[in-house]
């Protein structure tokens, strides 16, 4: 336990120094680093040649965008595509139904994962274990089209769902029918889906954890729930906080595809967010400009949450992505 | 006796509660494959009158493993699969290991490091769209080839950065001493890094894998020959088939086969075929990716 | 030193791998590109030269009366999908085998013309980005498929004026058939024609008397029988069977369906007909459009569902079953009645293993026994389908691909697209009528693949009823029965589809959710006034009413 600790404080003394500003200049620090900056030479052309370059696409949100005029030939029409989405009436709502169900796929799809991770590490019958875990990223490869009609199934009145609540005396309803109901549901179904295969990661951090530090726990005395709390989700807080980090850098981005299958216009009030929207509209009227104009919207505000997770996760946990 | 066994039992406590949890869990997690099997085993009429929870066939049939392979190009999109997989993993690991190395170098020591992270975070959140991008692979003459769909995505920032996370958690003193004995950046990454990370590399390698199985969007833009379609694109076009407004346009010539009035049912039936044709190499494959993060690794042991 | 030197070559090594990577792809892919890029130039090399062979080409302007079908071996291009849409021999295959040729609907009328018509694996849908980037790589077919008229900027017009399909009228020669049928047809023409008279494009019909009004109620007749009651035409009538079912069967829902088809016009509104209106917009008086949440006819159906659905009439699964869900309750005996789909309850019918149980279609409801059954869904004028044929403007053989357009509007072409060859999928009776041979005796390749009616086609498609099933047909049969028109689906101008574009997805959401909660209680009528109102000032549905209604008015007259 000692020697563990010490060496948690070590860790942290290392990041803290991480932090320290550079003050090289850049002629002696080219000249030291030479050989590293040569190697990453191929992943630099990666993102300027398959990322920057493209990036003047993005000003087809202040467009009206026509294949034939072209990207930079197109009109210029300034916020029309912005002020278009912001003034319609609906779009607070659209905003806040996105971030509810970011902020609880995010808390509970997240919580789930790592306590299914524990659970696999801690199991030490090893071949129940591997079938396990096999079978938990299974549904993970059946398509999301597959997996809303299993579940739209389960939520009819004499589906899977309502027969579990008979049990506990309530009336058969339509599940998909009530606007209270959307999120949870959406919810599980996340869940199932993803929860095996996102527990992977964090097994995968958890089997790199030094088994001496196992070892020296044991001998201070310490059980199994011990070592789990003081050990393995310490050891994996790294990890932990860096995947939180990015994914609060994507809770405006909410997948519309599961959604639209599983809406309808009863339950608009809790299940319309910002991509169904998008999608809804882009149905009628075809333009590439509109999206785009909401993507970037998204982009600004995603990229400002994740620098506020970044710097809060600085100053608490010492981790960052910077 | 009865105390050995209670001592035994409290010794496992844990473990029976968790295998209780997981064995429950395990099963509900079988149902959506066991349902995808069921219905590619059924025959199409038996899917109009299927109950609502479905383990086993209704009425057993291959007819959807028959049209499969004799209506589409299965064989072929297995083929393009696995040649735009392996292609595209080599790439991905090599460019995502060499980023992830560099971003796990200290700042304080490599002045590039903030502001090459600054640039590829952004990348994560601007893009220029589909637009300029197919614009791009056209002009780079890459339009109706492999490398289409494999360059444009070489990257992952999501899982360089991951990547990172595992290659900080080793001791700089293991590169330190490396360095000492004149060993190059390669040689650090792929002789010392590599060995050590064995268990997020599976991951990373399992997530950019799965990724070119599912991706079916960039090779329907790219990819303009059929005979160069992925699994993934098919599934696809099956799956958006049975979409009503399409139906009815799309009468194919598997209608002669039954009736044109089960439409519907034999798409189904047909696009869980190929889930399961499809699913089965993964699942393959899998224990062996598997048995790299189930193991610890001991990292003072190579210290040593 | 040595390590020195091994560690830069390690280095070194490395970036070789991934420069050479990348200069591998950069290396592999232009030849790629210039062989996909030959392939198309062969093509059109082919076709050239082929026209030049035919001769005919080169002379038959000047005397159009002496062209004769079919043309020398013609290649094409199209976009039209992928095989399974399209067809899968090739053009090698189809000129060398004539058995072969005759696979499909395309084989025979490639046969017929000689042209042979290859798709390039594009869909046709205009609003999907393959398409689009088609158009934004200029890698066009020789016959280009499209929407334009439906979903793209400036309409048809500006696809001329931005070079990608040709001004029709600048050949007619090469279109007497199109150009009779569309003197005969002047609700078409009006469609393929841009406001300043280019046509541009070959139309495509379909057989409208059933695609869009083949939706309806079906219910279990012989449970009706059981219950002593009368097959119900009025909504009173019908709405006692449902109570009569539901009194003795209280674990059978009485009226299943989706929860669109219940309140749309474009698909159904065989309930609100007794009410004499619908969602959205409707015309009974061939005047005056309506729009239905500002009419209290309107509400008082809606109260009417609002009721049926408290009592239990109604699925209570109605908010999210599928059209597979509805059609698996009737076939399972779970539901009495059902809304959907003729092709559906055919299905339904064929598949219930319940003993005795019999399917009856019923036609719209009415409120009294002389009250007319509207069809809301359509006007009587043709419509364009999704899709429309023009030549594009990168096509070097523009008049092989307009002959073999034009082709389709002969009577022969019609016949062969329609229903196949003679002797081989149909026969004729002693007064000429075409006669479907049964489905087993009609000539298939060895593929499975029949002679007629397998894909889409320039051209009127008729007699699609001949290949209905034929429990579908009877069932089809009896929605088809109305009396008046009262859609108000016509074409609109640029102007007024920009209005409609921006502003109907709002006022459809919002109408949508409201139609909803009033159905199902969670919404309260007193609020109709509110919610008519909000309509009106918050989601622009006077704007949208009036262009519905400038183009209806525009279009009526001109026919």
């Amino acid at each position: 336990m000692s020697r563990f600790m010490a060496r948690m404080r070590a860790n942290m003394r290392e990041s803290k120094i991480e932090h320290r500003a550079n003050t090289t200049p850049w002629k002696k620090d080219l000249k030291k680093n030479w050989g590293l900056y040569f190697f990453i030479l191929p992943v630099i052309a990666y993102y300027l040649i398959f990322c920057y370059y493209p990036m003047y696409g993005a000003t087809i949100a202040f467009r009206d965008y026509s294949p034939a005029k072209g990207i930079l030939g197109s009109d210029w029409v300034g916020l029309k595509h912005f002020v278009s989405f912001f003034s319609y009436p609906d779009v607070g709502r659209l905003f806040r139904n996105t971030m509810i169900m970011s902020i609880v796929g995010l808390v509970v799809g997240r919580c789930a994962s790592i306590a299914l991770a524990l659970m696999f590490h801690e199991l030490r019958w090893r071949r129940f274990k591997k079938v396990a875990q096999t079978i938990s990223i299974f549904p993970h490869f059946i398509s999301v089209v597959v997996t809303c009609t299993i579940f739209m199934q389960f939520c009819m009145t004499d589906g899977l769902f309502n027969v579990i609540l008979g049990w506990f005396g309530a009336e058969p309803k339509n599940l998909l029918g009530i606007p209270g109901a959307f999120v949870p549901i959406r919810q599980i179904m996340h869940l199932w889906r993803g929860m095996g295969w996102n527990c992977i990661i964090m097994l995968a951090a958890m089997s790199g954890v030094d088994q001496q530090i196992y070892e020296a726990a044991r001998l201070d005395g310490c059980g199994r729930i011990q070592q789990m709390r003081y050990i393995t989700l310490p050891a994996i807080s790294p990890t932990r906080v860096l995947t939180l980090i990015m994914s609060i850098g994507t809770l405006l981005s909410v997948g519309h595809e599961d959604i639209i299958l599983l809406y309808n216009p009863a339950i608009y009030e809790t299940a319309d967010v910002i991509s169904t929207y998008v999608y809804r509209k882009g149905l009628v009227e075809f333009s590439f400009s509109y999206s785009t104009a909401v993507g970037l919207v998204n982009s600004v505000l995603n990229i400002i949450l994740l620098l506020l997770a970044n710097k809060t996760a600085q100053t608490v946990s010492e981790t960052s992505l910077l | 006796m009865k105390t050995k066994l209670l001592i035994k039992l409290k010794k496992n406590a844990l473990d029976i509660v968790i295998a209780v949890f997981l064995f429950f869990l395990s099963i509900a997690m079988l149902y959506p494959l066991m349902y995808e099997l069921a219905v590619s085993l059924s025959t199409p009429e038996s899917l109009v009158t299927a109950p609502k929870i479905m383990w086993f066939t209704r009425e057993f049939s291959t007819l959807s493993y028959e049209l499969l392979f004799k209506e589409t190009d299965v064989l072929t999109g297995y083929k393009n699969t696995m040649i735009i997989m392996s292609m595209g993993l080599v790439l991905n690991m090599v460019l995502t290991m060499i980023l992830a190395y560099f971003l796990s170098r200290k700042s304080y020591k490599v002045k590039l490091k903030k502001p090459v992270t600054v640039m590829i975070i952004i990348t994560m959140y601007f893009s220029g769209g589909m637009t300029p991008m197919f614009l791009l692979v056209r002009d780079l003459g890459l339009f109706n080839s492999y490398w289409s769909v494999i360059l444009p995505g070489a990257i992952s920032t999501y899982n360089a950065i991951l990547l990172r996370s595992f290659y900080q958690s080793i001791p700089d003193s293991l590169d330190e001493s490396a360095e000492l004995d004149g060993a190059g950046h390669a040689t650090i990454l792929f002789k010392i890094y590599m060995p050590l990370s064995k268990p997020a590399m599976a991951v990373v390698a399992m997530y950019y894998g799965l990724d070119h199985w599912n991706r079916w969007f960039e090779p329907s833009l790219y990819l303009s020959d059929n005979q160069k379609h992925p699994l993934a694109l098919m599934l696809r076009k099956l799956l958006i088939a049975t979409d009503a407004a399409g139906a009815r346009g799309m009468l194919g010539s598997t209608q002669t086969y039954v009736s044109q009035l089960l439409y519907d049912e034999i798409n189904t039936s047909m696009s869980a075929a190929l889930v399961i044709v499809a699913t089965v190499p993964f699942l393959l494959i899998y224990p062996f990716l598997q048995k790299h993060f189930q193991t610890g690794v001991m990292i003072g042991s190579l210290k040593g | 030193m040595r390590k020195r030197t091994k560690k830069l070559l390690s280095l070194l090594s490395v970036t070789a791998l991934c420069a050479g990577m990348l200069a591998g792809c950069g290396g592999d892919s232009p030849q790629d590109s210039v062989a996909s890029g030959s392939s198309q130039e062969s093509t059109s090399q082919e076709t050239g030269s082929s026209s030049d062979a035919s001769g005919s080409s080169e002379e038959a302007p000047s005397a159009p009366e002496e062209f004769t079908y079919p043309m020398e071996h013609v290649k094409l291009t199209i976009n039209f999908g992928d095989k399974k849409e399209w067809g899968s021999i090739t053009a090698e295959e189809a000129f060398s085998d004539p058995d072969k040729y005759l696979m499909g609907a395309i084989g025979v009328i490639s046969q017929a013309s000689g042209a042979y018509v290859e798709s390039n694996g594009v869909t046709w849908s205009s609003d999907k980005e393959e398409f689009m980037y088609m158009l934004i790589s200029h890698d066009l077919p020789d016959i280009l498929v499209n929407g334009f008229n439906k979903t793209y900027k400036g309409g048809p017009a500006a696809a001329i004026d931005e070079g990608y399909i040709i001004d029709l009228n600048e050949h007619t020669e090469w279109m007497p058939n199109y150009l009779a049928y569309l003197e005969e047809n002047p609700d078409v023409k009006s469609q393929v024609t841009t406001d300043d008279g280019r046509i541009w494009g070959f139309a495509s019909i379909e057989d409208t008397s059933y695609t869009m009004k083949d939706r309806g109620i079906i219910l279990r007749k012989d449970i009706l029988d059981e219950l002593e009651m009368e097959v119900p035409t009025t909504i009173d009538e019908f709405e006692a069977v449902l109570r009569a079912v539901k009194a003795k069967y209280p674990n059978m829902t009485p009226l299943s369906s989706e929860m669109r088809w219940l309140h749309q016009q474009y698909m159904f509104s065989c309930i609100s007909n007794a009410y004499q209106c619908s969602y959205p917009f409707y015309c009974v008086d061939g005047q005056n459009v309506k729009f239905a949440m500002y009419e209290d006819s309107y509400r008082e159906f809606l109260q009417r569902l609002n009721q049926w659905w408290k009592d239990g009439l109604i699925d209570p699964d109605f908010p999210s079953i599928n059209k597979g869900g509805v059609r698996g309750k009737l076939a399972t005996g779970e539901a009495f009645a059902g809304i959907q789909g003729a092709d559906n309850s055919a299905t339904s019918a064929r598949s219930c293993e319940i003993e005795g149980a019999e399917f009856l279609a019923i036609p719209a409801l009415k409120m009294s026994e002389s009250d007319p059954i509207y069809n809301f869904c359509l006007t009587d004028m043709k419509m364009l389908n999704n899709f429309t044929f023009s030549v594009s403007a990168d096509c070097e053989n523009v008049e092989a691909a307009m002959r073999y357009l034009d082709f389709c509007y002969t009577e022969e072409g019609q016949t062969l697209y329609s229903f196949g060859v003679e002797g081989l999928s149909y026969t004729r009776d002693a007064q000429g009528n075409i006669q479907l041979l049964p489905e087993e005796e009609r000539w298939k390749d060895e593929k499975g693949d029949g002679l007629a009616k397998r894909t889409m086609w320039a051209g009127e498609a008729i007699g699609g009823m001949m290949y209905m099933d034929d429990v579908q047909k009877e069932f089809v049969d009896v929605y088809l029965e109305f009396d008046a028109y009262a859609g108000v689906n016509v074409p609109m101008n640029d102007e007024e589809s920009g209005i409609y574009g921006s502003y109907y997805t709002d006022l459809d959401t919002y109408c949508q959710e409201k139609l909803v909660g009033l159905i199902m209680g969670t919404e309260s009528f007193d609020n109709w006034e509110t919610i008519k109102a909000t309509c009106k000032d918050t989601y622009h549905a006077d704007e949208v009413l009036a262009v519905i209604q400038s183009s209806y008015t525009r279009n009526m007259n001109q026919n």
